[in-house]
């Protein structure tokens, strides 16, 4: 069997290499860095008994200020090898489990493809995440990606939780008129723009330096 | 300030332009700018820096370093322009220079803000705490209101050693935090995080110091830290190392109620608690990795074994029964009718879900978590565990009902490929694949006969198997890099690139998107596939890829020095400086630089890079002496043979593959103009540079970095006894004694010793006639027979029949390992020592065992 613990930096070029062997979305080794280095108790690893990685979680803090507070899946995988022994289901309770404690998010958030049968019912049946929105084209290829929360109780007032319920409500009516009207033939001619959010989401500074200007220069040009 | 430093007020406005159009990045206005400014005033050194560094941003180096060193010459008393100098040197990775040009920046104008700042992140990616602390501590005398400079000086103090005065800087910043808020803008959530992880950071330096005051400074932040996680495990250890074994056995069980039940560290701290373990024992129980726990990584007495027995059947089966983690360390406990029964109902429940993990972690059981490869199977067979999980298993799989059954004989054929028993595993196999009705349930299945297939020998036929599991499950990436894996070891390159580009972005070019994402994986692969096809310039373009990939996670570090001072999160930080200390300590670079290394000892071996036509490996033959030019000459005809071979298949693949790739071709097209020019595709320029010096280069980096890896010490003698001077003999003799510290029964470390003899000035027969007697026991594997038959031709100790023979009568029994690929080495050195008749026997034997094996 394996072992689920909180991941350590050491763990993070394994991780890496997990991801390239299971999904088709991949990061480069600086957004592990990222996350490990933001949201650190947000990081969960399935290790076997040769020391392998054989699954993993990677999740962060969505932390734009107009949004409510709420956790994010960046990416969930166990390789085919280690399948039907619960490793995802307990890797995704861990790192929910720290969200809402630490970081005390509202919801976590995911997109799932919607040919990914498996995948799906583990969310919505295991994990009781509901269907949020669909997203057209969101993956590269250009399959559609449901978007699906799952709310943290403990950190919503039932007001929110309403609020959260109308919106989703409000999402599908949205989706209704829109198909109606034709407007996903539209969207079809958009998708090639459409980019995974995830592998762009940079979330730090670049690095470039501002240059210091000294005091009497930065006065005159006044 | 000399004259012509001064500007008139028209241009000084214009100077600030300047500045404003760099820090947007709006670099055409910014040159524009300038070159007005230099009209009027040609010898403005702050310009002409200003005009350098925009170039730099630009892409132009050269032009731009030639402003840079212009305007510093005409002002050398200008921060701004030994800022700028230090900048450029910064982008060219020069931190050394660059941190130079920063303190002279700041000799002129010492409380620059800016500058500190930078140069503080100059020293803490050269590892320089000490001037990193002095750096911080100004920056913190500036501006003691910034609660950020206290973090960051608090951190200075910690890295330099001086962990009062860090405590004493976090209190500080702790104090400061009243009003829920760290900076204007931030919500109190993020204060209550940074309170946390501040607190857990200070706990933390207190634990390291070992100081009395770790357990009661962890109580009184209890409220305030929110990572229960880590304050559980703490409290833990502390209470531990402190020997109070019951608030030890509380706290894990804490953890375990959390949710925590599959952490294996967690259940060795519980078993260290319940056992009242002090001193080494603890020391060595804390640092457990994997699935080891007490309970089946250290000699335990029967006590102690009893007293884990209660806790785990009364105390955590009860809770947590459905725990593998409890119900698998309870298996390695208990003995008897009881071990029996708790292994027969861990594996009834994985046969009846089917879970295709089940035979490894089984034999896992066996052998300890160190794998299967260092016992021998006879070994395995004999163990008392192996015959307790065969009785369990051969009775599921006689009673079992539907799946369950197939389940069962699926770990049965585990059970065989661990023995050796190939021929039986796959007629096994067989049955279950007949019996199974998903064809995507399959696929583990056909995974498995490839891999067994692979281990025969017969690599074609591992990719056929693959390759049709693969088109099962289309979506599945993991079949489909395994089929990649395979055909690259099949030698089918362009095949494997073609099958791994389904998964990739770009699919007109999944080598480039591959290289973009690191996959080192794929690169090491593809790297030795081209080794064995004799294209070393190729290959040394995918080993040199991975290690560049190494390169850029070391300065990846750079733009999280900042980061992580403002989000606190230095726990995490910290430990990844001590990665990236010795980030080149992982295996796969470990493997890209003996490939790197092996690629350039090629080279040395072979005349020189002069003759390397083509970046196909061509020799040019007229350099060389004469055995060499034989040698040359025999490898050439082989490697054309091979290409054509190549040529005709791929040919025959195109052609099959020509109907399909219409279909997938479309999507391709679009993003071609995109790709990148490489100038060296084929690693010719690569291969021509100093082998000696990359060889050394790189042997540097790995004594520096892995001392501790046996690949070291091969390398580094392998490089040195190819060298020439009065300190080779020592070199190689120094390699190979550390390479036999490591293992001293590896074969590799054995020829070094012999060489060391060599290159001291004896002939090293004497090594050699010992190692003959021993070979004459009949308990040596094929690898060091190998190697013996190699040094006694080499030596002369032996004629070439006779050294033949160390190989050919020992047989091709199973040893444990990657058997097929040693039978295969010890060929091709049958081949090479010219054992003509050797090698005809040898293939006879191996023919016997390894019926569907092709040379």
């Amino acid at each position: 069997m394996v072992c689920i613990r909180m991941a350590e930096v050491s763990d993070l070029i394994q991780m890496q290499t997990t991801n390239l062997w299971c999904l088709p979305e991949n990061y480069q080794m600086k957004y592990y860095f990222y996350h490990a280095l933001s949201w650190p108790q947000l990081l969960w690893v399935a290790e076997d008994h040769s020391g392998k990685i054989v699954g993993y979680v990677l999740a962060k803090m969505e932390e734009d200020d107009k949004e409510p507070r709420h956790g994010h899946i960046t990416s969930l995988a166990v390789l085919r090898t280690h399948r039907k022994r619960g490793v995802a289901t307990m890797l995704m309770r861990n790192t929910q489990r720290e969200m809402a404690k630490i970081f005390k998010a509202e919801y976590v958030s995911l997109h799932v493809r919607q040919s990914n049968a498996a995948a799906f019912h583990l969310y919505s049946q295991t994990l009781k995440y509901e269907i949020n929105d669909i997203e057209r084209g969101y993956y590269a290829d250009g399959e559609d990606a449901y978007d699906m929360r799952c709310v943290f109780e403990e950190n919503v007032s039932r007001e929110r939780r309403e609020e959260l319920t109308r919106e989703r409500e409000d999402n599908e009516r949205k989706r209704k008129e829109a198909d109606e009207k034709g407007e996903k033939a539209k969207k079809e001619g958009e998708k090639a723009t459409v980019v995974d959010v995830d592998e762009n989401d940079e979330g730090i500074e670049t690095g470039m330096e501002k240059l210091t200007v000294g005091d009497d220069q930065v006065q005159e040009s006044n | 300030m000399s004259k012509n430093q001064e500007l008139a007020k028209r241009e000084r406005g214009m100077f600030s332009d300047l500045m404003r159009f760099y820090e947007t990045k709006q670099y055409k206005k910014g040159l524009k700018a300038a070159d007005t400014i230099l009209k009027k005033s040609p010898a403005h050194g702050e310009t002409l820096c200003m005009r350098g560094l925009i170039l730099n941003c630009m892409g132009k180096p050269d032009e731009a370093i030639e402003y840079v060193k212009k305007g510093l010459r005409e002002n050398m008393a200008s921060h701004v322009c030994w800022h700028v100098y230090g900048l450029v040197h910064r982008s060219n990775k020069n931190y050394p220079e660059a941190a130079k040009c920063y303190k002279q920046a700041l000799r002129i104008d010492p409380n620059n803000m800016q500058i500190l700042r930078d140069l503080s992140l100059l020293q803490i990616q050269l590892r320089d705490y000490k001037g990193f602390s002095e750096t911080r501590h100004t920056l913190m005398d500036n501006k003691p209101g910034a609660r950020f400079n206290w973090i960051a000086f608090a951190m200075g103090k910690h890295l330099s050693g001086d962990t009062g005065a860090a405590i004493a800087a976090i209190d500080t910043f702790l104090a400061q935090v009243t009003d829920k808020t760290i900076d204007a803008g931030d919500t109190a959530r993020e204060a209550d995080f940074a309170v946390s992880e501040m607190s857990m950071y200070k706990n933390q330096i207190l634990r390291e110091t070992k100081s009395e005051k770790a357990l009661p400074h962890l109580m009184e932040i209890k409220d305030v830290a929110l990572d229960t996680g880590s304050w559980l495990y703490s409290k833990g250890e502390i209470e531990l190392s402190t020997g109070d074994y019951p608030a030890a056995t509380e706290t894990f069980l804490t953890m375990l109620a959390r949710g925590m039940t599959e952490d294996y560290k967690v259940h060795a701290g519980y078993q260290c608690a319940v056992l009242g373990l002090g001193g080494d024992r603890l020391a060595a129980g804390l640092a457990l990795r994997g699935l080891n726990t007490l309970a089946n990584a250290t000699a335990l007495e029967a006590g102690e074994i009893e007293k884990l027995v209660d806790g785990y059947k009364n105390v955590l089966k009860p809770k947590y029964g459905r725990s593998y983690a409890v119900k698998r360390i309870l298996i390695t406990l208990l003995t008897g009718q009881e071990k029996e029964e708790a292994l027969s109902e861990y594996v009834k429940r994985s046969l009846e879900k089917g879970v295709p993990s089940l035979g490894s972690d089984l034999l896992s059981l066996v052998c300890g978590n160190d794998g299967i490869r260092i016992i021998s199977p006879k070994a395995v067979g004999e163990s008392s565990m192996y015959n307790l999980i065969d009785k369990v298993v051969s009775g599921f799989a006689a009673t079992m009902e539907g799946q369950g059954a197939i389940w069962a004989k699926y770990v049965k054929v585990q059970q065989l490929e661990v023995l050796g028993d190939y021929e039986a595993a796959l007629s096994l196999l067989e049955e279950c694949i007949e019996g199974v009705k998903d064809e995507k349930e399959c696929v583990d299945l056909r995974e498995r006969k490839g891999r067994i297939l692979k281990l025969m020998g017969d690599v074609a036929g591992a990719c056929e198997v693959l390759d049709k599991a693969r088109e099962v499950d289309l979506a599945d990436r993991y079949i489909n890099n395994k089929t990649t894996k395979y055909l690259l070891r099949a030698g089918r390159v362009e095949q494997a690139e073609k099958t791994i580009g389904l998964f990739t972005r770009h699919e007109a070019n999944a080598v480039n998107n591959l290289f973009e994402m690191q996959c080192s994986w794929f690169e090491l692969e593809y790297g030795r596939a081209m080794m064995r096809k004799g294209e070393v310039g190729k290959a040394l373009k995918k080993f040199v890829a991975v290690d560049q990939h190494f390169t850029d996670f070391a300065e990846d570090q750079f733009d999280f020095h900042n980061y992580c001072v403002r989000k606190t999160t230095l726990r995490s930080y910290i430990s990844i400086l001590k990665l990236e200390d010795h980030i080149w300590n992982h295996k796969f670079w470990i493997r890209a630089a003996v490939g790197i290394i092996e690629c350039y000892l090629w080279v040395l071996d072979n005349g020189g890079p002069g003759g390397v036509g083509g970046g196909e490996g061509e020799v040019d033959i007229s350099k060389l002496t004469g055995a060499a030019k034989k040698k040359a000459k025999q490898a050439e005809r082989k490697r054309k043979k091979k290409e054509e071979e190549e040529k005709a298949k791929l040919e025959a693949e195109k052609k099959k593959e020509e109907g399909e790739g219409k279909k997938n071709g479309e999507e391709g097209e679009g993003e071609k103009k995109e790709e990148k020019v490489d100038e060296d595709p084929d690693g010719k320029k690569l291969l021509a540079k100093d082998a000696a010096g990359e060889c050394k280069k790189y042997v540097d980096m790995m004594k520096l970095h892995c001392p501790h890896r046996i690949e070291t010490w091969i390398m580094a003698g392998e490089v040195a006894r190819r060298m020439e001077g009065p300190e080779v003999a020592k070199e190689v003799a120094e390699a190979a004694a550390r390479a036999k510290e490591i293992d001293g029964g590896d074969e590799r470390a054995w020829k070094l010793g012999v060489w060391g003899e060599i290159k001291s000035g004896g002939d090293g027969k004497k090594e050699v006639e010992e190692m003959v007697k021993v070979v004459g026991l009949g308990v040596t594997g094929i690898k060091m027979r190998t190697a013996v038959m190699e040094m006694a031709t080499e030596t002369g100790a032996l004629g070439k029949e006779e050294a033949g023979k160390l190989v050919v009568a020992g047989g091709a029994e199973s040893e444990g390992g990657h058997l097929w690929v040693n039978v295969v080495k010890a060929r091709e050195g049958l081949e090479k020592i010219g054992d003509e008749k050797g090698k005809g026997e040898w293939e006879a034997i191996c023919k016997e065992k390894f019926k569907r094996g092709v040379w």
